[in-house]
């Protein structure tokens, strides 16, 4: 008897529907979180080959410092083994659950170190600290396509929109903070870093297509 | 407007990790509760990944897996305690004996005891500055030596761990709430596409097909085929006789029993519309066989062993024509009831050389509903049961 999963919808050239890459591999990502949140270990190993490189250079990207990064590394894929259970595909992807788990950590870092000020001359300072780093990063390693696409999305964003957005993302400053350092109302940057977001996902989406 | 406008920021800040942890319960609240808010966080999500996939990719240390891998296996380890020590302080009960008599010393003499505080070290500073909702680093925990924790700060650890199990479980609430009303509304859904199958089903203008399969001995398979072209021709003419596309000549023939229209004999054994046929030479005792044990195949038609028909409200019609099983001359005997309720002729009609269709009524006053059973017999001796609905092992007498 044929059941609905058998009857696969034929295009007209008898090829069938192909998945996009992107679901494939987030299925492969939410399959392996639940191979972890039953305590399965090889998961956890196939899931830190996966994505363990993309999550360290985040980290190293934004704690400028690779012991640290290495550290909080641990932290990161210690936490995604004890919360795998707590993971709800319906919510997030896999990677955006992971990312934010590993920023987390970081921000937690960053904040430790030591307070900053929100003035002009430190928004301009961790500016200039991130194009520096970017310059580095891309000197010393190399990118895949799709992390190239999205480095030049990122670089390719208005110059306000993608300031706002890396010092929110990768440096852990508050809308406040920027806003206060700019001088510019708040809900221009609240606006300015939501829109750098969805220009980013719309990148990713037509490398994707 | 203003509203919208600060549900998509607190979905940035979601995103972003910057909701404190109270606040974050909040919105997963209301992201259960809204497909429009998932959306939007789902794009913002997919976002920030474009923005960690803008790294410059850096290879990871080996000893990183290795401290991982560390971790993970001492905290899957269980505690295994030996129990056999515990046994031998058992088997030695004057040694609990001794405990219990230390223990009740202590207490009657231990000094000021009503009024002694309960003893909370004081909180180091660097834990003192955790602020709530914040997770612990595994390097920190590595830094205190992991057992060697104080004690201190119960209190506060308490309390967060209790927020921190409210808010999981409003955000589960709030899941479930949501499931729940995915789930209403497909059963809801489920219900209106029965109701709708079971009201054309009980239509009683829809023609009914069916095929009249002789009783099967257990685990036989009965098998329904494409009936012959002779007996679709008959059961469509028979189709158009009932719906009113054709008026035979014959059928308005007072006190007729067998017409014959195209080749076909139409024979109509409804009560008040026909007499029996002549030739109802029924025998005085149908010997019926075993039906678990036919000497010969009960091929009716070409249609396997089964025999076409249709239902058209409470007219039953079934088309047959002459085979080796069948032969031409035989009289098909038609029954209605069963063994229980006991069996009545319905009545009876002669094959010829023809195709030939009989009608009978399920609705009749010695009608049992559905319930019938057909047996071919002639003057040479009786047959099995060729077709009976539903299916029993019984036989008329």
């Amino acid at each position: 008897m044929e059941t609905a999963e058998n009857q696969v919808v034929r295009f007209p050239d008898g090829d069938q529907p192909r998945e996009l890459p992107e679901a494939v591999e987030t299925r492969e990502d939410a399959r392996l979180l639940m191979g972890i949140a039953q305590g399965d270990q090889h998961a956890l190993a196939a899931l830190y080959r996966r994505r363990g490189s993309l999550i360290y250079s985040l980290l190293v990207r934004m704690l400028v410092n690779e012991m640290e990064a290495q550290e909080v590394m641990q932290d990161a894929f210690v936490q995604i083994w004890r919360r795998a259970h707590r993971y709800d595909p319906a919510r997030s992807s896999p990677m955006a659950w992971m990312i934010m788990i590993a920023r987390g950590l970081a921000w937690d870092r960053l904040r430790s170190r030591s307070r900053r000020s929100a003035t002009q001359a430190a928004f301009e300072r961790e500016v200039a600290s991130l194009e520096v780093e970017e310059v580095n990063g891309a000197r010393q390693t190399e990118r895949d396509e799709l992390a190239t696409a999205c480095a030049a999305a990122l670089n390719g964003l208005p110059e306000d929109q993608g300031r706002a957005l890396q010092l929110a993302f990768l440096r852990g400053w508050t809308h406040e903070e920027i806003a206060c350092a700019v001088g510019e109302p708040l809900g221009t940057i609240k606006a300015r870093i939501r829109r750098g977001l969805l220009a980013l996902r719309k990148t990713l989406k037509d490398h994707h297509v | 407007m203003s509203e919208l406008h600060l549900i998509e920021d607190d979905a940035t800040l979601y995103v972003l990790g910057r909701l404190t942890e109270a606040e974050r319960g909040e919105f997963e609240v209301r992201l259960a509760e809204s497909a429009e808010l998932r959306a939007l966080v789902s794009e913002l999500e997919e976002g920030a990944v474009a923005a960690a996939m803008a790294a410059p990719r850096r290879r990871v240390p080996k000893q990183v897996w290795e401290q991982i891998e560390k971790t993970i296996t001492r905290e899957t380890r269980a505690p295994v305690l030996d129990f056999t020590l515990w046994f031998g302080w058992l088997r030695n009960g004057w040694a609990v004996a001794a405990a219990c008599l230390v223990g009740w010393l202590l207490y009657a003499l231990w000094p000021d005891r009503a009024g002694t505080p309960d003893v909370v070290p004081s909180p180091r500073a660097s834990q003192a500055n955790v602020q709530p909702g914040e997770v612990p680093t595994e390097s920190a925990r590595t830094e205190t030596g992991g057992a060697a924790r104080p004690p201190q700060n119960t209190a506060n650890a308490e309390r967060r761990s209790l927020q921190t199990n409210f808010l999981a479980m409003t955000r589960e609430n709030g899941a479930l709430r949501l499931q729940n009303a995915q789930l209403v509304k497909q059963v809801s859904y489920l219900s209106q596409v029965l109701t709708q199958q079971q009201a054309l089903l009980a239509e009683s203008s829809r023609l009914k097909f069916f095929q009249l399969t002789p009783p099967a001995e257990t685990g036989v398979v009965t098998t329904n085929a494409v009936p012959s072209p002779e007996l679709q021709r008959a059961l469509f003419l028979a189709m158009a006789r009932e719906l009113g596309w054709l008026q035979s000549p014959g059928s308005l023939q007072s006190g007729s029993t067998q017409t014959n229209l195209g080749g076909i004999d139409f024979v109509d054994l409804r009560p008040g519309t026909n007499t029996l046929s002549a030739p109802v030479n029924l025998p005085p005792q149908i010997e019926t066989q075993p039906a678990s044990t036919p000497e010969t195949p009960l091929l009716a038609s070409d249609s396997g062993d089964a025999i076409p028909g249709f239902v058209s409200n409470t007219n039953v019609f079934v088309a047959f024509k002459p085979s080796p099983v069948v032969p031409s001359g035989s009289a098909l005997n038609f029954w209605t009831g069963d063994s229980i309720q006991g069996f009545q002729p319905l009545g009876s009609a002669v094959l010829t050389d023809n195709p030939m269709v009989v009608t009978f009524s399920a609705a009749g006053p010695n009608s049992v509903g559905m319930n019938f059973t057909l047996t071919p017999g002639n003057a040479a001796g009786s047959f099995n049961v060729i077709g009976q609905s539903p299916p029993t092992n019984s036989t008329p007498p």
